[in-house]
């Protein structure tokens, strides 16, 4: 720690350049660490890190040991056989659904022309297809 | 509650005289199959209302992608 005596009240020239000669060392000493290279650091790091391993056992297993397990338990899994299998084309029918499928259905368009040429929401369900027997439809007005 | 309601239509245009059909369709998707099924139902209610036919039919296949060559050769 620099500390100034009560003898440099005096200000004389020896006196200043012997302080800022101290206090350049002292600067210098508080960078050591500068300079230090990308592998030194990430060596420490490990070092670091494999101490407090050392002294956690539990952080090791649930960090690193299961995780790893895991993965290379679905790398296995992946790697197995496939029970895929294709599917066939579908066509797209009413008879997929076996009972009637309650339907809400708009009993008039929200936005009405009035020429005459609107069309009901009972119109549109009269031509779904299978529509008295595949659906059931509740009319509502929104 | 049951049965249940898989979808519903709400009608916001639908004029056969300037042919302009805007209709929402909610889904309930819990079935994996309505996304296709509902509106292909009020595909052909729009084409057999905008032709004037009642017998007009619009038909859709779907075709699932096969199975890729790399899971074959694992078997």
């Amino acid at each position: 720690m620099l500390v100034k005596d009560g003898d440099s009240s005096q200000n004389s020239d020896e006196e200043k350049g012997a302080y800022d000669a101290r206090l350049e060392d002292i600067t210098q000493e508080g960078n050591l660490i500068r300079g230090s290279s990308c592998v030194r650091s990430c060596t420490a790091s490990s070092a670091k890190r494999f101490i407090i391993y050392r002294r956690d056992w539990c952080g090791l297993i649930c960090q690193v040991l299961i995780p790893l397990i895991l993965v290379l338990f679905g790398l296995w899994l992946t790697s197995g056989p496939s029970k895929l299998t294709q599917s066939p084309p579908r066509h797209l029918s009413t008879g997929w659904y076996p009972s009637k499928q309650r339907i809400l259905m708009s009993t008039n368009p929200v936005s009405m022309a009035g020429d005459g040429f609107d069309v009901t929401g009972a119109e549109l369900f009269a031509n779904m297809p299978n529509a008295t027997t595949a659906f059931e439809v509740t009319y509502v007005d929104i | 509650m049951y049965p249940y309601r898989y979808g519903s239509y709400q009608i916001y245009q639908a004029n056969k005289k300037a042919n302009l059909y805007n209709i929402i369709n909610f889904l309930n998707v819990t079935s994996q199959d309505v996304t296709a099924m509902y509106p292909q139902y009020i595909y052909q209610s729009i084409l057999r209302v905008a032709t004037g036919d009642p017998e007009f039919t619009f038909d859709v296949t779907s075709t699932p992608y096969p199975i890729y060559q790399k899971f074959k050769d694992i078997e």
